[in-house]
């Protein structure tokens, strides 16, 4: 404990200019607001998420390779690319526009006049490899051809890398392979296999030689196969690959579009069309509320400031509109304007305003008594001056905590009408036009919902936290608690 | 004699409510780009006249109002569907409505349940564990719409176990369909977390404020046990404003269970009007608008009398 002098007793001297000191630097109210914001830290990790969508939505875009004859890049179907699952972008290699399995190659100088094999001398053809890439359009296949036989057979099996029996493969090809083709020539050593490919899949080829004796007309195989096993490479168009890189010629190898979200049923990039309905949604976002916020303003103040009868009017028409299942209208309204953005905007603001006018009228019932606007009355300043210059300045706290509680409510009510197909025209894109679209195959390709769904949900998330914010910073009944 | 005035101002406000509404959907499916019969296959001139004839549709915009106004509110007829012969708008809306309103009743009543039980122990255990995550809750459920959880629900509860996990679809919740108690469960819960969030938020702020009222205290003191303190004493007052909210919060979720009856395949309301948007059928979608419109304007109405007669200062300032 601290011990007791006995100048702590002595009076301070009392002095009126220290009394008086402002000591703290003086804060406006927008300055007081902030300094409260900022220590909000869910508030402004919320504001930043949200700022660095925004920019990603303007900045965004400007990445994406163009697109020639007025089709947008997010819009450009490419059925090369359909219901990919999201990556980074694999290695193409450039092929021609239209691929056709290379001829079957034949030995020049082969003997044919060699007499054919013992059947325990029968061997499978030794050498066998891949002659080219093994692209997803087809694999070609070499082999030493043999002297003495009287053809090959060709198998192959599919699957995950490691679950691929390939020592069993190669002692009974044709029990566990399917059977790819028979070759009758014994001097062509090469076979294109094209069907089927599916390049999340790992092969395995297998070859076998056989003799068919004409005396006897018995056939015998080589015992054991020569097997080969491979991945494939995922090939792009030279047209498309112009796109990527201009210098592109066929034989490269080039780095693909990045999938992030993966791609749709269309081929079309889904983070590329989330990018560009941030565009959209963001835009609805800031525009719904403010233009219902200006007719709220005008109505609630006209209401507020007239009173008496005026006002009984107009606040039971509000009555009347507020139990109006706006939902259900909002449907009507796109039915009969049809869809776009521009006839989003009107089924939203339609109905939506009110809120903002009640809020604005009992406010502005609240200031109408406070002096300064009775001595503006006074000095003859019209009612459009006392909605902007007296009453608004005063709202800007109210007004902000209303509306940044309205920016969610915007966010969802476009992707209900875009699920009910009643948001945008196709093709174009917005976040609930994707959703749509990706509800349509959700039980097959659950990524495609699961990723824009979640970055509706984080955005919808910080919208609700920021406005939480606002409303403690800003909101007057609040100020003084903490 | 103030409460009947105050009925009467409600009443009278109802009936123009509706009005307004009747009136409003009538003008704007009239002016809606073609009409019904434009949408189907070629149909030839003079049938197209007959067609348009039997609908009442070559008549003065002004008549037609006012035949369907007076049969919307003499006759309670909506007249019948353009695109099914023959079914008029009132069996569509009596066969289907039941079933959005057992959904909605099932999704209101749980959401009601959980949201007090949470929302009373996270006023008791306020800043604990229990209090965070009903906050947390109370977040998602109010910023996330119920489709979203629908979609999430249907695919990791009813289509992943089966499909991955090999259960047996037989006995597992059902992904889609409607009969059984079990095609209650996703639908209703995914519904049920928007009121979860509405009814724990306000019955935890009602009872931290009943808490530190002058009575709550006096009770305390005199020793009474803390389960009949917040069943008798805080539960009491705070239940209120609770039970105000239940109607609109019903009508609300029965409004916005349109997308989630799609996804599970609810033969409700939601699919009646998903369909006449597709088909532009403006008669249906004219009739279950009034319809819901009408019916969220008679809970209002039951709930601000109910209100009125409880809590006589509403009638005052009203």
């Amino acid at each position: 404990m601290k011990s007791l002098t006995p100048e702590m007793f002595e009076p301070k001297l009392a002095s009126l200019d220290e009394a008086e000191k402002i000591s703290r630097p003086i804060l406006t109210y927008f300055q007081d607001a902030a300094v409260r914001f900022l220590r909000n830290k869910v508030g402004v990790f919320c504001l930043g998420f949200l700022t660095v969508i925004t920019l990603v939505g303007i900045v965004g875009p400007l990445f994406f390779p163009q697109m020639g004859e007025d089709m947008a890049y997010e819009n450009a179907i490419n059925t090369d690319f359909q219901n990919q699952r999201p990556s980074l972008g694999d290695y193409l290699l450039v092929t021609d526009d239209s691929w056709s399995p290379p001829d079957a190659l034949i030995k020049p100088n082969f003997n044919t006049a060699a007499g054919l094999l013992a059947p325990e001398k029968v061997f499978a053809p030794q050498n066998f490899k891949i002659a080219s890439a093994a692209t997803v359009n087809g694999v070609t296949l070499q082999w030493e051809p043999l002297e003495g036989v009287t053809g090959y057979e060709i198998f192959r099996i599919a699957g995950k890398k490691e679950s691929l029996d390939l020592e069993s493969f190669r002692t009974s090809p044709g029990s566990v392979g399917m059977t790819l083709g028979k070759i009758e020539d014994p001097a062509q050593y090469t076979f294109t296999d094209s069907s089927g490919l599916d390049p999340s899949e790992h092969y395995a080829y297998a070859i076998v030689s056989y003799v068919t004796y004409p005396d006897s007309g018995e056939t015998t195989f080589s015992t054991t196969a020569s097997v080969l096993n491979t991945a494939l490479v995922k090939t792009i168009k030279i047209s498309d690959a112009k796109h990527l890189k201009a210098n592109a010629e066929t034989g490269d190898t080039i780095r693909g579009r990045a999938f992030l979200f993966g791609t749709d049923s269309l081929g079309r990039d889904i983070f590329a069309r989330m990018v560009m309905g941030t565009r959209v949604n963001f835009s609805l976002a800031l525009i719904v509320p403010s233009i219902c916020l200006l007719l709220g303003l005008i109505y609630g103040a006209i209401s507020g400031l007239s009173g008496g009868k005026v006002d009984l009017i107009m606040m039971r028409v509000i009555e009347v509109l507020d139990t109006l299942p706006y939902l259900l209208l909002m449907i009507i309204m796109q039915l009969v304007m049809g869809k776009g953005v521009l006839s989003l905007i009107i089924a939203m603001c339609a109905f939506g305003w009110t809120g903002f006018a009640r809020v604005i009228r009992g406010e502005v019932l609240r200031l109408r008594e406070i002096e300064f606007v009775h001595a503006s009355r006074l000095l003859g300043a019209p009612l459009s001056r006392l909605i902007f210059k007296q009453i608004a300045p005063n709202l800007i706290g109210l007004i902000l905590v209303v509306w940044s509680s309205r920016l969610p409510g915007v966010i969802v009510s476009e992707a209900f009408l875009s699920l009910l197909g009643l948001g945008l025209e196709a093709p174009a894109a917005s976040w609930g036009m994707v959703l749509n679209e990706a509800a349509q195959q959700f039980q097959s390709h659950p990524v495609q919902f699961l990723l824009p769904a979640s970055v509706m949900a984080t955005a919808l998330l910080a919208f609700f936290l920021l406005g939480d914010a606002l409303t403690d910073t800003l909101d007057p009944k609040l100020r003084g608690r903490d | 004699m103030v409460l009947f005035r105050y009925i009467m101002r409600r009443m009278v406000l109802a009936i123009a409510t509706i009005f307004t509404l009747a009136t409003l959907t009538f003008f704007l499916t009239r002016i809606a780009p073609g009409d019904p019969f434009t949408k189907t296959k070629e149909i030839p001139a003079e049938t197209m006249a007959n067609l348009r004839a039997k609908y009442g549709l070559d008549q003065h915009i002004m008549v037609q109002y006012g035949i369907q106004m007076k049969q919307i509110f003499f006759h309670f007829d909506f007249g019948t569907s353009f695109r099914t012969i023959g079914r008029d708008v009132n069996t569509i809306i009596e066969e289907q409505f039941p079933v959005s309103a057992k959904l909605g009743v099932f999704a209101v009543a749980l959401g009601t349940i959980i949201g007090m039980g949470l929302g009373i122990i996270a006023a008791l255990y306020r800043n604990s564990v229990i209090d965070r995550f009903a906050m947390l809750l109370c977040v998602l459920g109010l910023a996330l719409p119920g489709f979203l959880f629908s979609y999430l629900f249907q695919y990791f509860i009813a289509v992943v176990p089966v499909t991955q996990f090999n259960m047996n679809p037989d006995t597992w919740v059902p992904a889609v369909g409607w009969g059984t108690w079990k095609h209650y469960l996703l639908p209703g819960i995914s519904l049920s977390l928007g009121v979860v969030a509405t009814i724990t938020r306000m019955t935890r702020s009602q009872m931290v404020d009943v808490q530190f009222s002058d009575y709550v205290k006096t009770a305390k003191a005199k020793g009474v046990s803390t389960a009949r303190l917040v069943v008798v004493h805080e539960l009491r007052n705070a239940i209120l404003p609770i039970l105000t909210i239940l109607g609109p919060l019903l009508v609300g979720t029965m409004m916005g269970a349109l997308i989630t009856e799609n996804i599970f395949g609810i033969p409700g309301l939601g699919r009646v009007i998903l369909n006449a948007v597709v088909n532009s059928d403006y008669n249906v979608i004219m009739g279950v608008t009034i319809f819901e419109g009408a019916f969220l304007v008679l809970i209002i109405l039951a709930t601000d009398i109910l209100y009125g007669i409880i809590d006589p200062r509403i009638r005052v300032s009203a």
